[in-house]
Formats: structure tokens, sequence, C-alpha cells
């Protein structure tokens, strides 16, 4: 049953990829949809076997690579983690299965769209499922691939072309950061076995490793090349750059990759390796920082974008920060809380956002529509309750970890805790729930509310979306309506033992109690602020339209606007700085000087001149007349004569002499 | 008497083969010749006789008790080597009769001589494995040679074929004058002549006997090169190419096969027999031609668009490789020889059974290939050919999984193991040039296109036999590679003293 989860997706990729031409456009939909389906059936078992009774399961299929010391088996590892995800990737990609048989339905290339997606979750499960480094980085490069060849769908459209290729690069800098954690695991551990690894991280916490003079603590060097991998993977500040024009997707890619799964590759990497991560609390530090910076970042941009899609991308970016400052925290459980939750909700504002696109004839950009929610009341309420669960509306998912996380950050008040920099993260995460509760309710004003500004042509068409669109919806909402009570004190609660071995948390890091008796003002901030972002959002939305060009301060605000609604020109400084001083040299100088020139010359033509001339000179000296043979004969053993005085260089001049009277001799 | 019995013993099939020599005179001269019967054509006849001779002194040959002694007043050596060498050198005969059977009959070799040319040369190809001394050595060099030059020169109305058998004369001359010389130095300066009595002599030589010392290496480096010459070695390989080029394909083949053996066990037994204490000295001329061989061989092949000189040189720079082999003289290296020999014996079987069938039919005449040209989309009227040829080409171009990869792998793996890293990355870039006009052959095969399609003339029975079978060899040697490294390591043994 274990493999069959794994294997079911990877069957049906082959068969409706290879054989979709036979099995026809509601063929491959029935079959794919089936084995992803039942799949998802059986990670639910999975779940309830490992998770709920507490055991843990390990599979070793094959032996793959033994060289060595280096010794890499087809093993897979079942714990409370791993099913977790397992359970989340099945469920969302099954749904999103069914939601895009309508979605693609006109497309002609559904066969090969959904063999994609179904590739995409063979590798997703792979990645969570992998026992050792090396098959969860096959599972992570397979992700990517498969990220790529679904942003690429419309490989005829030039935005998408150009979108594809920029994730796969921006991911290729955190899939080096991988490899070479991978490599120095290798390297201090020799194994890549999880098991074996993190047996062993506590007996080198003082091991250091000296490169170029510097002094460096190993499984803080380790576990920053792992985060650089999740930098480029979870769209951490830095190499986020590719998420949001990930979403020149179709919209059921961005629900199932861009949002609930794949983004979520680099959290699933920190928990998993929260055994080491916790020896360095230098990485911690690094987490916090570069996650709760994440966060807010994110949402500050996502108030000025007027891309649907776009707007829930940043939104998803900034709560992969909040994840990821969580593992900062050592909260590693609750992390994995928030990524369960978030993939319901975000996967369910994708769908939604799909399910408006579909309707109002694919147009994308916010400010055309508008009081949608008169066709489409249904798709309205299930993006309200996803928007309501983003933002931490009590008692909806997000609320439980959402606000959980936040509690926690707010222990950095407790001197005593000796965990200062976890205030960086309360400010900036608390912040930023203002902004995110902003810019949801700004983007269902703009949808659903405000006057329209739709085409009448396109008005015309506008209609609620079929049942098989409408049902992944529901049950995506109803998750986003209990799922976060329902399993709260299952992943979260104190003293559940859920979580087994699978995390690891340093008792001195554990600060659950510490959060709990928090005061309750404290524990209200993140709702007030949410609530004065709805408010606020509201308050323009519908009372000051031209707020911005009627203040007084116009010009800084406009500076900032426009600052903001250009991500913080982050493209342009990556362009600027790294992208085209490297195109340069990569033309002048690697092409042109040593490509083209240097390496051309001295290889392929070079070389093929350098034969053919040689080649003809030696012919040349085949004259055909017996005294020139006879002649190379006699040269040849004369040089072997002077080889023979080399070489008995240290003989007396006599012999010399008497060699070379014997030489005239001959 | 008992002495002379065991002297006689191991020559059996010499004598065997010599006593029906003269009897194949007697019939060839007398029938040939006999105004009654209307001057018979005898070749095909002599031909299919002398395969029976050759034949039975294989069995004579394979059941002979294994003696290892040496004969004829230590004259001659009687060792696992020598032993296992000849009945090799039966086989590849046999072989090359299959081969060139229909040859003889397509060109109109009529000389019944022929065969009886063959037969001696055999035994003086025998002889000259034996050889244990000096003077053996030069006389059936010189034996051989003779043979030589004559059958060189056998098709008389043939302008290449007598300027083949003029040249090969007077440079053969030149060089078997210079190996005389050179074992008249040793045999003056030492008063010795058998090999081992020179081993012996000089063990710790270099190092004491300094007065003599220049007149051997002067004697040793003259008779190193006699014998180079005669394994065409650059820069001795001069002969070769025209020589090659000027013989009927025929006996083309058989100088490129049947001497090898033979001279490189001479070479072996010089080198690393009688004049080991001297190996510092000879392993710089060795590699010197090394050198000059693969280099010379390899590039001057690129540029030729005949079959025969292509050979040639293709030849020359695996005599490269044989030479490579021995050149860290131990035994490891000297059994890795022994390997590439037979692969490079059976690859040319396999080419030359090619050339040989690939004759195209203009009606009324036939006339066999000789332009490499000639391969231009072969692959199209006759694919069973072309894709033997192929495989022909990748095992000499060192291709695994085909038998000329281990070949040439052993060779650079005993060279590694002295650690001559300079020499082998030298050979492995020439291998590369090799490679590429290997493969050139095999484009212009598969990937030109002709306007007009040739008509082949039918392949012989006994040509595609042996096709096949060096084909099948080469191709799946790989699959128990022993076969031929326990023979050849038991072969190196006899070195082992």
């Amino acid at each position: 049953m274990y493999l069959l989860i794994l294997f079911l997706p990877l069957l049906g990729s082959l068969i409706s990829g290879f054989g979709g031409r036979w099995l026809g456009c509601r063929g491959t939909n029935t079959f794919s949809t089936l084995c992803v389906v039942v799949s998802s059936l059986f990670s639910l078992l999975a779940f309830f076997e490992i998770g709920l009774t507490n055991t843990t399961c390990t599979i070793f299929l094959v032996s793959w690579i033994k060289s060595g010391a280096f010794y890499v088996s087809w093993g897979f590892l079942f714990d409370s983690l791993t099913v977790t995800m397992l359970v989340v990737i099945t469920l969302v990609s099954s749904l999103v299965h069914i939601y895009s048989i309508k979605y693609m339905e006109n497309d002609p290339h559904q066969p090969r769209f959904m063999s994609y997606l179904e590739i995409f979750t063979f590798f997703m499960l792979i990645l969570v499922t992998a026992d050792n480094l090396i098959q969860m980085f096959l599972g992570w490069e397979g992700v990517g691939l498969a990220s790529y060849l679904l942003i690429n769908f419309w490989y005829t459209r030039l935005a998408a072309n150009q979108s594809a290729i920029k994730a796969l690069i921006v991911n290729r800098v955190g899939d080096f950061g991988l490899s070479l954690g991978i490599f120095l695991i290798f390297w201090v551990f020799n194994s890549v076995d999880y098991s074996v690894i993190f047996s062993l991280v506590p007996l080198f916490d003082n091991q250091f490793l000296t490169f170029l003079g510097f002094k460096l603590h190993v499984l803080t060097l380790i576990s920053l090349f792992l985060f650089i991998g999740a930098i480029g993977k979870s769209a951490q500040l830095g190499l986020h750059t590719w998420l949001p024009d990930a979403m020149e997707g179709p919209t059921p890619v961005s629900a199932l990759i861009h949002a609930a799964t794949m983004v979520t590759a680099g959290v699933f990497l920190m928990i998993r390796f929260s055994p080491l991560l916790e020896f360095s609390p230098t990485i911690l530090f690094i987490l916090i920082t570069f996650g709760s910076l994440t966060a807010f970042f994110a949402a500050v941009t996502g108030v000025f974008q007027h891309d649907l899609k776009r707007v829930i991308a940043y939104s998803t970016c900034s709560q992969l920060g909040y994840m990821i400052f969580s593992c900062g925290m050592s909260c590693y459980d609750v992390s994995l809380f928030h990524l369960a939750n978030h993939a319901f909700f975000k996967a369910l504002l994708f769908l939604s956002a799909g399910s408006v696109i579909h309707a109002v004839s694919n147009e994308q950009d916010m400010r055309r529509m508008g009081s949608l929610l008169k066709f489409m009341p249904l798709t309205y309420s299930v993006m309200l309750i996803g928007t309501l669960a983003l933002i931490g509306f009590p008692f909806l998912t997000g609320f439980y970890s959402k606000d959980f996380i936040l509690e926690l950050t707010q222990i950095s008040s407790y001197s005593n805790l000796q965990m200062s920099y976890i205030s960086f993260a309360c400010w900036l995460g608390t912040m930023s729930v203002f902004f995110t509760s902003f810019y949801s309710f700004r983007l269902i004003y703009l949808t659903f509310l405000n006057n329209t500004n739709l085409a009448k042509s396109s008005l015309n068409l506008v209609h609620e979306s079929s049942l098989l669109m409408i049902f992944p919806l529901i049950i995506l909402s109803i998750g986003s309506i209990f799922a976060g009570y329902l399993i709260r004190d299952l992943f979260v609660g104190s003293g559940s033992d859920f979580w087994g071995a699978a995390i690891f948390i340093l008792p001195k890091h554990s600060t659950f109690i510490e959060a709990e008796e928090l005061p309750i003002v404290v524990k209200w901030l993140p709702f007030i602020l949410s609530l004065l972002g709805i408010f606020f959002a509201s308050f323009v939305q519908i009372f000051l339209k031209t707020f911005y060009f009627k203040s007084n301060l116009q010009n800084l605000l406009s500076f900032f606007t426009f600052l903001i609604n250009k991500k913080w020109y982050w493209d342009v400084l990556y362009n600027r700085l790294i992208v085209l001083p490297i195109l340069n040299f990569g033309y002048s100088i690697s092409f042109k000087i040593l490509d083209r020139g240097f390496i051309e010359l001295s290889g392929p033509y070079g070389f093929t001149k350098f034969v053919s001339f040689w080649s003809q000179i030696l012919i040349k000296l085949q004259t055909g007349q017996i005294t020139h043979y006879l002649f190379f004969m006699i040269f040849t053993f004369c040089s072997f004569s002077i080889i023979l005085v080399y070489s008995y260089i240290n003989l007396t001049f006599n012999l010399l002499l008497l060699f070379f009277t014997l030489f005239f001799f001959i | 008497m008992n002495n002379f019995l065991y002297d006689i013993y191991p020559i059996l099939p010499e004598i065997f083969i010599l006593s029906n020599v003269c009897i194949l005179l007697v019939y060839g001269v007398l029938f040939s010749s006999s105004i009654k019967l209307g001057y018979p054509l005898l070749a095909q006849n002599l031909g299919l006789l002398s395969c029976q001779i050759l034949g039975c002194s294989f069995i004579i040959t394979y059941y002979q008790t294994f003696l290892n002694l040496s004969s004829w007043s230590d004259f001659f050596i009687n060792d696992i080597f020598t032993f296992k060498t000849k009945c090799l050198i039966f086989l590849m005969c046999l072989g090359w009769i299959l081969i060139t059977f229909s040859y003889i009959n397509y060109e109109r070799i009529n000389s019944f001589e022929y065969w009886i040319l063959i037969l001696l040369a055999i035994v003086a190809i025998l002889f000259i494995i034996q050889s244990y001394d000096l003077l053996t050595m030069y006389l059936s060099i010189e034996f051989q040679s003779l043979i030589f030059y004559i059958l060189a020169s056998f098709k008389r109305t043939s302008e290449f074929s007598t300027e083949a058998g003029l040249k090969y004369f007077v440079l053969g001359a030149f060089s078997s004058g210079l190996l005389l010389f050179g074992s008249s130095l040793i045999y003056g300066l030492t008063g010795l002549t058998n090999f081992l009595d020179l081993a012996k002599f000089f063990t710790g030589m270099p190092m004491l006997e300094l007065s003599s010392w220049i007149g051997l290496t002067t004697g040793f480096t003259l008779i190193l090169v006699s014998l180079l010459f005669k394994l065409s070695a650059a820069p001795f390989h001069m002969w070769a190419p025209d020589v090659y080029e000027g013989s009927p394909t025929s006996i083309t083949l058989f100088f490129s096969i049947m001497p090898k053996l033979a001279i490189l066990s001479l070479l072996l037994k010089l080198l690393i027999l009688s004049f080991h204490d001297f190996i510092t000295f000879w392993r710089i001329i060795i590699l010197i031609c090394i050198i000059f061989s693969i280099m010379i061989g390899t590039l001057s092949a690129f540029s030729q668009i005949k079959w025969k000189r292509f050979i040639a040189y293709s030849s020359i720079s695996h005599v490269g490789f044989f030479l490579l082999a021995i050149l860290s003289g131990n035994l490891e290296g000297i059994s890795s020889s022994i390997f590439y020999v037979i692969i490079y014996v059976i690859t040319m079987l396999g080419i030359f059974s090619f050339i040989l069938t690939l004759r195209f039919y203009n009606y009324s005449y036939h006339y066999q290939t000789r332009y490499l040209q000639d391969l231009i989309s072969l692959s199209r009227f006759n694919p069973a050919l072309a894709i033997s040829l192929t495989l022909f080409l990748f095992s000499m171009a060192g291709i695994p999984p085909l038998g000329g990869f281990f070949a040439k792998l052993f060779v650079l793996l005993s060279v590694l193991q002295t650690k001559s890293f300079g020499i082998s990355i030298f050979v492995v870039l020439m291998s590369c040039i090799s490679c590429f006009y290997y493969i050139k052959l095999i484009k212009s095969m598969y990937f030109s296109s002709i306007n007009e399609w040739k008509v082949l003339y039918p392949i012989n029975k006994l040509n595609s036999l042996l096709l096949g079978f060096s084909l099948l060899f080469i191709s799946f040697i790989f699959y128990d590679i022993e076969l031929l490294s326990i023979l050849s390591t038991l072969m190196s043994f006899s070195f082992l003293n």
C-alpha cells in the first residue's frame, strides 16, 4: 500500500503521458484522476496507521548506488511528518485533478497536462518519503522539472517561456546550495541516510572545518547550505522572484505547485532536518531573519499588485516566511501545522481565483473586475472563507496556526530566554498580519464588491462554474473551516506525542508553556490588527477611492506605491547587477574568447588542421626512393648512438672517444 | 642416439612440411610440364594439398608431448611459448589459405610454386620462433626474407609487384647486413652466440666491463634496428607501405600477419632474455620507435586513399602497440603484447577477408576494390558486409566491448603499471585520431549517398566463413576474455627467468 501511494501517480503519469493519444481526453482524465484519488485514500489510511497509531514504517526497495563508502538505496521512510505531507499532497493533488478536468476542458493537450500534474505528484511524494538525501534530491529536482514543464505548459506564450526559465534558473541557485549541503554531509558523516546522519549529529557539535583560513562550524555550514536550497524552493527573500512570475502557468498548477505543495518543500526540508538545525543557533537566527523579512516584504508587496493571481502568490510567499521563521524559533510542529492549513486555504484561494478567471474570459487584472458577487455567489463565498482563513479570523483554520506562531513570537518579551532576536520576527510578523488582511480584502472588494469594469461582452459570459470545479472548492472550504480545529490538538497540542522522533526540538528551545502564559492583550493583538486591516481596506475601497491623490503626502506616497508595485525593484536589481554582467561575461569572454577562440583553436579547428598538416608532411617523406629509405634507417641508427652517449654520459672520456672511433668505423 | 631423437622430436612438424614440400615440388614439376596431360594447372590442387599438410602439421604439433628443452646443441629452444606459437601460426595460415583461395582463382595466379613458397615460408617462420642462437636467428630470418622477396614480386606481369619485390629485396638485404654485422660484433666481443649464454654473460655487465660495453651496445643496436625493420616499426617502416601496396593482396595479408608474431618472439627473447641488463638503454630506443610508429602510422593513415596503404600504416601503428607492451619488460607486458598480436591478427584476417570479398562486378569481368572511396554507401547495396566492416573498424579503433578495446586496454594497463603516464597519454591521443578516420570510413559507408549503384560479385563461401568467424570472435571475446588472456599469460611464462 505504501509503495502504491507513490507508484500510482507514476503509473498514471506514464499511461496518460504516453498513451494519452489512444486513451483520449476523457479516458486520461478518468484514469489519472482515479490514480491520484486512490493514492490519496491510501495516504489517509497511512495517516491513520502511522500518524494516529504511532508507528513508523521504513521500506527498503533495492540498492541504487554502491561505490566504496557511498551507498544509496531506494528506501522509503514513513513517519508522522511524511504521512502528513502525503495527505496534504495527495488530497490537494486529487482535488486539483478533478478541478482541471473542467478547467482545462477546452485545451487540446489535456492528457499532457494530466501527465505533468501526475509526474509532479510522484516526484513530490518521492521527495517527502525518501529516507536518504540522494533520493530526496531526485524528488527535489523532479518537482523543479515538473514545475518548469507546467509553467511552460502553454509553450507558445513568450511570457510563459520566460517565467518557466526564470523559475528553473532561480531554483538552480538554491539547488546548488542544496547539493553543496549534501556533499558536505557526505564528507562529514560518510553517509546520506537520514537515520545515520541524525543519530550522529550530536557527536559533531564541536567539529570545525577550516576553509581558506576560516574556522567554520560544520553543522552550521551544512544547515546554511540546506537553507539556501530552501530559499530557492520556498521562495524566501532573495530568491523569491520566480514565484510571482510562475503564475503564468495554468491556475490549477498555481494551486497545486506554487501554493500547496512544491513551494513547501523547502519548509519540509527544514523540518526534516530539525535534528541538525537544532544544534546550530546561528542558522536558527538566519531562519528567523529571512523568514520574517520574507513575510513582511511579500505582504507589503501584495498590497499594490493588480494581478489577481500575483496577489495570492505574494501572499503564499509571505505565509512561507511565517513557516520558515517558525522553524527558526524551533517550532517545527507549528510550522508544519501551518503548512498543512495553508495548503488548504491557499489551494482554495487559487482555485476560486481560477474559477473567477475562467468566468471572466481569462482576465487576470483585478482592476477590470468587480460586481462578480451577483454572478458567482458560490465562488464569492468560498473565496471569502479562504480569505478569512488566511488572515486568521478566529476559529477558522488559519487562526489556529498563524496566530499560534505569532503568539510564540511574543515570548521574546521574556528576557530570561535569551532569544531576543525573536522580537524581530514578532514585529515584522505582527505587522504583516495587517497587510495580509488589507490586501486580501482589497482583492475581495476589487473582484466581487466594487462596481464592475468588465467589458460588456465579457460580462455577458460571466457564469458560475460547473459542478466539477465547484466540488473541490467546497471540499477545500470545509477543510479551511474545520481542518485547523480538528487537527490542532494532534499537531501542536501540549503533550501530543504525534510527531514521535520525526521532529526533534532541543528542550531549551521548547517554548509552548511560555506562550500559554502571555497576557491576553498580546494574544489578541494579531486579531485586532487583521480587523484593522479589514476596516482600512473597506474604508479605502468604499469611501476614499482617490485617497492616494488627495493626500498632502502625495509625492511620498506615490513614491512608495511605485516602489512596492514594482516589487521593491528586486527584478531590476538582479537584472542589472547580476544577470547582465553574467550574460556579458558569458558572451564576450567565455563564448567569444574561450569557447569560439581558445578552445576552438586548440581543439576542433586547430586539431583538425594540425592533423591533416602533419599527415601531409609525413606522407611527403614517403618518396618511394630506396636511397631515402636507407637514409632514414641510418639516420635513426645514428640518433640511437647519441642516446647511447647520453645514457652513459657518466663514463670516462676515453670511452666516448672509443665509441666515436668505433662509430666512425661503422 | 637418444639426444638425436630429442633433437628431432620438437621439429617434427617442420620435417613433415619439408618432406612434403619435396614431394609436392616433384609432383608439380612432373605434372605441370607434362605434355601428355596438357600442362594442367596445379595451383588449386596444390593449394588444397598444402592446406591438408598444414592441417596435419597442426595436428602433429598439437598432439606432441610438450617438452621443455633446448635442442640441436642449444640452437633451438622448445618451450611453452614456441609450442603455442607454432599452433597459432598453423591456425593463422589455415585461415589465410581459406581467405585467399578464391583470390588466387580470380587473379589467375596459376603457378604451383606459390604454394611451395608459402609452405617454405611457414617453415622459416617456425624456425625463427624456435631459434635460440644468433646464428640460427640470422639463418632463419634470411630464409624467410628470401621467400618473402619472391612472394612480393609474384605477379611478374605487374609493375607494382616487381617494384615491391625489388624494394623489399634491396632494403631487406641491407637490414640483413646490419643484423649480421651486429651479430658478429657481439660474437667478436664475447665469443658467444647463444641467447642464454649471452644473458649469463651480461649479468651485471653494464656496470663492470665498460671497455667492451660500447661495442656490445652498438652490435645490439644494429640487431635491434634490423629486427625493428622486419617488424616494420617506424622509422624503419618505409618499405612497408610500398611493399604492401605492390604485392598481390593475398601476399599483403601474409606479410601483415605471419612474420609479426615470429619477429616479436625474437625481439622478446633478445630484449627480455639476453639483453635484459641493458634495459635502461633499449627502453629508450623502443620508446622512440613506439612514438614514431604510432605517430607516423596514425597520421599517415589519415590521408590515405588506397586500401592497402591504409592497412599498412594502420599496421605500423599496431606495431607501436606491440612494442609499447614490452616496454615495461615484465610478464604482464609480454602477455598483453601477445594478446594484442592475436587480436590484431584476427582483425586483419577479418578486414582482408572483407577486402578480398569486395569485388565489383562490371559485366564480363570483376575487379577487387582498391580505393577507400569504394566504400561509399556500401550499407545500401550490401548491409551485411557493411556491418561486419563497421565492427572490425570499431574494434581497431578500440570501442568497447569489441576485441580491439581489450587489446589496447591491457597494453595501456601494463604501461600504466610502470607509471609511464606521458606515453600513455600520447598513445590515447593518437588513438583518438585513428578512431576518427576509422569512423570516417564507417560514415562513408552509412551516411553518404551515391548516384550509380554498383553490383557486387557474390561472396565466396570460404571467405564468408572466415569473415563470420573473425567477426564473432572480435564481437564476443568480451564474453569470455580469459579464452585469450590465459593463453597469452601462459605463453609469457616462458620469459620468466
